[in-house]
């Protein structure tokens, strides 16, 4: 397939180019972590999406919704081993300027078999996308946008105890 | 020893069938008084990352030494199973015992868990640039046949 | 962190009317010889720019010579076209503290302004620079050229794609040499 009036070599495929940029694999309109790594998404209802059972993977209802807009990423690495389990069903959430609740990260207690082979059992990856809408400028003509980075995140609450005995 | 995997992943446990990472194994002499409790000692701590496979690395959490007198090192912030088999003085050329395996009981679980006392430091320490980017996308341009 | 526009702008040139500026006539004491006087291509537009942050633009698309000036009756092939050069930005990322890299801003050429307005108003006449590689008393000034004129965001950050807005094509422009 030959690409049109290109002057470099680039994945012509959206899903692709995003991928790459953010060292995932990818399949149409799905994003996954590569083979033994373990990633968990969250994502805004800005974009339609679904996420599979484990959050383990992300499908994006369609490409044109993409075009076009900031896709703000936040990506973060937990430095915990796949056996850590204080996080609750809603392990974060995440807010903007310390209130608007933008979504929640669900770090689920399953893995997908493609995580699980061969896997880096040392840390889980975390992958956010929030929508930014370019043409959403308060003035009369467009400006740059001044974005607070998605780091305003609630700790992790510790799930009750089940038992134990010294 | 292990302590409880996600589902799905059964690569690493003793029988690759549960989803448990082994941990390691240990024994502990019974009291010399027959109808005398094994006191168990356990001890927990604080571990951010377990390694698993290696018996003499387990990582951040501290080995258990294979002497009676011993508490077993125990990560926090996870399911452990402690699995306890009676096991029968050596016999290696088999005049007591008919078989090896039956110098083994049947095991007993005992389940335990410690909450982390400090779960500060939770992120791998990464560049702004890294964790946070916006990405602009155009459409797929058009492609000759 | 700051995004950089990703929207064109919306206004679209409309030309009012287009003639030759002179420089100041120069003459001895004697009045003996004068000095040659410049010229250039001024052009008035129906507005000003709108937005404060913008600039006209201009590109020189094709360029064809005079056929009353060629030697001999063989055809003029078809001019070729020229593209404005605009990185592809098939994915453009922004991190934290990314400087301003003027994406796309050299593609079209500025189109100089006037001095302002006595009385205030902005400004509508411009003047148009010689096309890229040619200089006052170049020879192909004698034929003619098929410009572009554009808004585009020029004082502000903006992704190379929406650096420029819709274009108005002038066919046919001649840009008098300069002496």
């Amino acid at each position: 397939m030959r690409l049109f009036a290109q002057p470099e070599a680039t994945p012509s495929n959206l899903c692709q180019r995003l991928a790459d940029q953010l060292s995932l694999d990818t399949s149409e309109m799905t994003l996954l972590g590569k083979p033994g790594q373990r990633v968990v998404f969250g994502c805004s209802n800005k974009i339609r999406h679904t996420l599979s059972p484990e959050h383990g993977s992300i499908t994006f209802a369609n490409k044109t919704e993409l075009v076009g807009e900031w896709i703000c990423t936040l990506v973060l690495e937990i430095d915990r081993d796949w056996s850590w389990q204080s996080l609750a069903t809603v392990s974060f959430e995440i807010r903007r300027n310390n209130t608007e609740l933008v979504g929640t990260i669900e770090v689920k207690d399953t893995v997908s078999l493609v995580a699980a082979k061969q896997a880096d059992r040392s840390k889980t990856r975390i992958v956010f996308f929030d929508l930014v809408d370019p043409k959403d400028f308060t003035g009369e003509f467009p400006e740059p946008m001044s974005l607070i980075p998605l780091n305003q995140f609630s700790k992790p609450i510790p799930p009750p105890r089940i038992r134990t005995r010294r | 020893m292990e302590v409880k995997a996600p589902e799905m992943d059964t690569f690493l446990s003793f029988n690759n069938r549960d989803a448990f990472y082994r941990l390691f194994s240990t024994t502990r002499k019974f009291p010399d008084d027959i109808t005398a409790p094994l006191d168990l000692q356990l001890t927990f701590h604080d571990a951010a990352v377990i390694k698993f496979g290696d018996g003499a690395d387990l990582g951040d959490l501290p080995l258990t030494a294979n002497d009676d007198a011993s508490p077993l090192q125990l990560p926090t912030g996870r399911k452990i199973r402690i699995r306890v088999y009676s096991l029968c003085k050596e016999d290696s050329t088999l005049a007591y015992f008919g078989s090896d395996e039956v110098r083994t009981g049947k095991p007993v679980t005992i389940d335990v868990r410690e909450d982390a006392q400090d779960e500060r430091n939770l992120f791998v320490n990464q560049s702004p640039t890294r964790e946070f980017q916006s990405v602009l996308l155009q459409a797929d341009p058009p492609s000759l046949a | 962190m700051t995004l950089p526009v990703a929207v064109p702008p919306a206004q679209v040139p409309r030309l009012a009317s287009a003639g030759i500026a002179l420089s100041e006539y120069t003459k001895d004491e004697l009045y003996s010889k004068v000095k040659p006087r410049k010229k250039i291509l001024w052009l008035e537009f129906e507005e000003p720019v709108a937005n404060p942050e913008d600039d006209y633009f201009v590109f020189v698309k094709a360029y064809a010579p005079d056929t009353l000036l060629l030697a001999g009756n063989e055809p003029v092939a078809d001019p070729k076209e020229n593209i404005p050069y605009l990185p592809p930005e098939l994915i453009r990322v922004i991190t934290v503290g990314q400087p301003d890299d003027k994406a796309g801003l050299n593609a079209w050429h500025k189109l100089s302004p006037a001095k302002a307005n006595p009385d205030g108003s902005d400004v509508r006449h411009f003047q148009v620079p010689l096309p890229p590689g040619l200089n006052a008393t170049s020879d192909e000034l004698f034929g003619f050229f098929v410009c572009e004129f554009c808004v585009g965001h020029s004082r502000v950050w903006s992704t190379a794609q929406a650096r420029f807005g819709s274009p108005y094509v002038s066919p046919g422009c001649n840009i008098p040499r300069r002496s």
